[in-house]
């Protein structure tokens, strides 16, 4: 971690903004699947008419801009602290759900989201130790 | 959730899964035959092909279901990356 940047080129900042990206990505995704949902249609499974979304067309570079931005922090910050801090989102994500999209989200699947998220929370650190020793 | 948005999802994480797994390994044996080798041009093509599958059938799934009840699908697949690779790529 020596060395860093400061200002837009801060590793830290970058980090931020690679979340903040797949966050924003995931409910533009939500809002332009939702509105071209056709269930009626079974072609609507391969969700190939999504693409008629222009949200879904932001979310694409949104999800693209983000990968740039973590390739970035990866030259800087160790993955050991990268990938555990990233995996933030899984927890922001449905309470982005919640707030802004409006999702009623039950007891259990509360329970759901929590038990996925202490088994990310099991598994970050040694996944990002092995990626560390390549 | 009936059988076939079950199915839909599972294929989505098996298939963001593989290619993962393939990305994974394409990158390692440029190590020793480089980025213009054509099984590596292969592995690339087909993990793209395979995220590509993933991102549509989450798309049409997003069409019927809460991003809330979905995303914790997508955080499966880290967990399921790690026990695969653990097997496919025979790590401790």
């Amino acid at each position: 971690m020596q060395n860093r940047p400061s200002g837009f080129r801060n590793p830290w900042l970058q980090l931020t903004l690679s979340v903040a990206c797949v966050l924003v990505s995931e409910f533009l995704l939500k809002r332009g699947a939702t509105e071209v949902a056709n269930t009626d249609s079974a072609w609507s499974w391969t969700g190939v008419n999504g693409l008629a979304s222009p949200l879904v067309w932001w979310a694409i570079l949104l999800i693209i801009a983000s990968f740039i931005s973590w390739l970035y922090v990866l030259r800087y910050i160790p993955i050991t602290i990268a990938f555990p801090l990233s995996r933030v989102v899984d927890i922001l994500v449905p309470l982005g759900c919640w707030i802004f999209l409006g999702e009623l989200i039950s007891p259990l699947r509360w329970c759901g989201i929590a038990l996925v998220v202490i088994g990310l929370a099991l598994v970050a650190k040694p996944i990002a130790q092995i990626e560390e020793r390549l | 959730m009936s059988f076939l948005a079950f199915f839909f999802i599972v294929v989505s994480l098996v298939s963001f899964v593989a290619a993962q797994l393939i990305l994974k390994r394409a990158m390692v044996a440029t190590t020793t035959t480089g980025f213009r080798d054509a099984q590596f041009v292969w592995k690339v093509t087909a993990a793209v092909i395979l995220m590509t599958i993933s991102f549509f059938l989450t798309l049409g799934l997003l069409q019927r279901f809460d991003l809330s009840y979905l995303y914790p699908f997508q955080g499966l697949s880290v967990i399921f990356i790690t026990l695969t690779a653990a097997v496919a790529l025979k790590r401790s």
